[in-house]
């Protein structure tokens, strides 16, 4: 069921009627149910596995809490992240790994075969695997208290608005909220409904529009001009803009709407003045998981300064791998690692007060190696995405120009860049807070329509529902 | 506070009722007029008033040459086709026409993908802004398994995305120059050829209800129907398991059906087509010369 569905919103409403009607002691029946109801409406076999992934993180958070001797804490924890990592190995990694190995085989002239698995990967399974380690690992580390209540723990685990592709919540943040009473307020309702609107902006005039062209080109690329792949990049910096921080936003709006806050995952990444700068606006749930529970814990910055290095580069080639088992995503990752270390070798970072003439370089710098990186995350394999590069620019046949594309696409990013500009310069903004004024109204009203006029209702899914 | 809370709800509200029926009453007015990109075609098929009509997707659109084709025959003619829209679409402007003057013969082209379970469901929902008007579109809409009547709510919606089509057409008149027919420039080469080969498809049974509909309507109304599967530039069937099934709809009824899936003067020639799919101006005349011959 995906939120730019008629079903979602029939979903929705009927949720939140329950969910107000209820006496606040069944409110956390309902959302679970809600929420396994929604998970299963992708494949109910899917619900198998985050039921066995909470239980065994459940269980394991209170024997390591239980336990007293280090060795038996450490041995609960191990069971826990080899369990839940050990699932999203399987389903996500076995094939690739296999077919990875299966090269190395054939070039040694080995005959030993790793077999083809048919494997579905389970939506969402590696945005709620990393809330289930986050969870066992605080606790391992007396962080915070296990949650004993099963049902609000699995709630935890299974949130509908965030379950399927984030933001990744932390236990100290949503668990406390499923145990405060929560009423319906026009607070939250408005500030819910604003970024509820604002997601469907961004994934239905924005994300879906462009990927008309982004996905025609991409899908052909060997049939495309240098200039069509330059701009098809550059557009797509803005399809996975729009697509993924879309659904954060309508995530943390409906969320907001019942009540509960969902931490912010975007903050107008395009218009970071640096790579470190970017990945503290772009995907901030992810990168700040990384770097509390793999960058820290092998050393961070406390170590010597080429381990550093290391270590700033494996955090984002592991982030690259997190997203897809392709070779292209590990090439993206390890592109952002090169771009940071880089950046902290040379000392590129912004350091105090600078003018407006070298922010603007920086934010077009940042956003041309950005969407660089881009190219390899969207290529169908590793072949194509060499070929896109190697042909950038070679402009010897014609511009691939679908002018619909460009209309629509070009009035939706304008939009959106005056939006992103007010917010950027005043972080107090009314549009993202739960005031009203006439001009808000006015601007929120303008955005439906232009919702209705020019959103694509019949898009696909979300991108990252993949990963 | 809370009073000022619901005066702003009001005005939300009222800002989106208001532009959407001011908004969606001058799309209504002026849809009609549109005569650029999806809805000029579909508009201008509605309008047409021709002897003979020309229906069928994209490959129709590309390879029947009206001009060529009422030089040869005498009689005025139209394309209809439309690039996306298979039987769905042709079965209600066939429909509609009938109602308004009845065309003497019916040229309906079979793309290999005519009657195969594919994804045309998907396109099915920019037909909306026909659904108040055309009865015949009605029923073509709720095949869509995910149309709801909510969706009927909003005049916005129903006119989604018609602005760029309605503003090419106040600037120009592309599509009905050639009375429909839209030639393709270039030729293939060996890059952009990856066979298809469509034989392990399903049917959807849908699609075969309705070029029966549309073989009934055409019998009723005593209109002459020519069942045409035109050239490709390779086999896309190789067991002729979807031309067999075809061949054996139109020849049950005792209807005219070709198969120039194999055309010698083209067949398997890059020159003649655009890809392999669909011929190029070239292509499109040397068929249409010789398909027009079998007409009369």
């Amino acid at each position: 069921m995906l939120f730019n569905s008629i079903q979602f919103i029939y979903f929705f409403s009927t949720v939140l009627i329950l969910y107000f009607i209820s006496p606040f002691k069944w409110r956390w029946i309902v959302l679970l149910i809600s929420s396994y109801y929604f998970y299963m409406s992708w494949n109910v076999n899917y619900v198998f596995l985050i039921l066995f992934t909470t239980i065994i993180s459940y269980l394991c958070a209170i024997e390591i809490e239980k336990s007293k001797s280090k060795r038996k804490r450490n041995f609960y924890l191990t069971i826990s992240i080899v369990v839940s990592l050990g699932v999203l190995l399987f389903y996500k990694y076995f094939n690739f790994f296999g077919s990875s190995l299966n090269s190395v085989f054939n070039f040694m002239n080995f005959d030993n075969k790793v077999p083809y698995l048919k494997l579905l990967l389970p939506v969402g399974i590696s945005f709620y695997t990393f809330q289930t380690l986050s969870y066992t690992i605080d606790v391992y580390r007396r962080d915070i208290k296990t949650e004993k209540h099963f049902g609000i723990y699995a709630l935890y685990v299974s949130f509908f608005p965030q379950l399927v592709a984030g933001p990744i919540e932390r236990s100290t943040s949503l668990l406390p909220q499923f145990k405060a009473k929560h009423k319906i307020t026009l607070d939250n309702f408005i500030m819910g409904f604003k970024w509820v609107i604002l997601g469907y902006f961004m994934k239905l005039v924005i994300a879906d529009r462009l990927s008309l062209y982004v996905d025609s080109v991409y899908n052909n690329v060997f049939q495309h001009s240098g200039l069509t792949l330059i701009i098809a990049t550059f557009l797509f910096a803005f399809q996975i803009f729009g697509d993924f921080a879309g659904y954060s936003s309508i995530a943390i709006g409906i969320a907001r709407i019942m009540g509960y806050k969902l931490m912010t995952n975007f903050n107008r990444p395009y218009f970071a003045s640096s790579i470190g700068d970017f990945w503290h606006r772009w995907h901030i749930s992810l990168s700040t998981w990384f770097r509390d529970y793999f960058y820290i814990p092998i050393g961070g910055n406390r170590v010597s300064i080429p381990r550093w290095y290391v270590n700033l580069f494996l955090t984002f080639l592991v982030s690259g791998l997190w997203h897809g088992a392709n070779w292209t995503f590990i090439i993206w990752g390890a592109l952002h690692g090169i771009y940071i270390v880089i950046e902290n070798l040379f000392k590129l970072q912004v350091k105090g007060k600078i003018s407006i003439f070298e922010r603007v370089v920086r934010v077009i710098i940042v956003f041309i190696l950005v969407d660089f990186a881009w190219i390899f995350f969207r290529a169908n394999n590793i072949t194509e995405a060499i070929y896109i590069v190697k042909n950038i620019g070679n402009f010897s046949s014609n511009l691939f120009i679908d002018y619909k594309v460009f209309f629509y696409g070009f009035i939706g990013l304008l939009i959106l860049f005056f939006n992103d500009y007010i917010v950027e310069n005043n972080p107090n903004s009314i549009i993202l807070n739960s005031k009203l004024d006439n001009k808000t109204v006015i601007y929120f009203a303008f955005l439906v329509c232009v919702l209705l006029f020019m959103g694509v209702f019949n898009g696909g899914q979300f991108i990252y529902f993949q990963f | 506070m809370k009073k000022s809370y619901f005066r702003y709800i009001a005005l939300f509200v009222g800002i989106i009722i208001f532009v959407d029926l001011i908004g969606g009453q001058i799309l209504k007015t002026h849809f009609e007029s549109i005569s650029f990109g999806i809805y000029g075609k579909i508009n201008n098929s509605l309008k047409s008033e021709t002897e003979i009509l020309v229906l069928g997707s994209s490959r129709a659109m590309h390879h029947y040459n009206p001009d060529i084709i009422s030089k040869a025959t005498g009689f005025s003619c139209y394309n209809s086709g439309l690039g996306g829209y298979g039987l769905f679409y042709n079965y209600p402007v066939l429909n509609e026409r009938v109602k308004k003057k009845l065309p003497k013969i019916v040229i309906l082209d079979l793309s290999p993908n005519v009657i195969i379970d594919d994804k045309s469901y998907m396109k099915l929902n920019t037909l909306l802004p026909y659904y108040k008007n055309y009865t015949s579109f009605k029923e073509i809409l709720h095949l869509d398994s995910k149309f709801s009547n909510l969706e009927l709510v909003s005049n916005l919606y129903i006119y989604n995305s018609v602005i760029y089509d309605f503003l090419r057409s106040v600037f120009e008149n592309d599509d009905n120059k050639n009375s429909g027919f839209v030639p393709l420039d270039s030729h293939m080469d060996s890059l952009n050829f990856t066979p298809v080969y469509l034989d392990n498809k399903h049917f959807d049974t849908n699609k075969i209800t309705y070029l029966h509909k549309i073989i009934n309507l055409c019998e009723e109304k005593n209109i002459k129907l020519i069942g045409v599967i035109s050239p490709t530039y390779r086999k896309f069937d190789i067991n002729n398991k979807i031309i067999n099934e075809l061949r054996d709809i139109f020849e049950s009824k005792s209807l005219k059906f070709y198969d120039y899936s194999n055309f010698s003067k083209v067949y398997n020639k890059q020159e003649y087509f655009k890809d392999q799919l669909h011929l190029n101006s070239k292509g499109a005349e040397i068929f249409s010369r010789e398909f027009a011959k079998k007409i009369n």
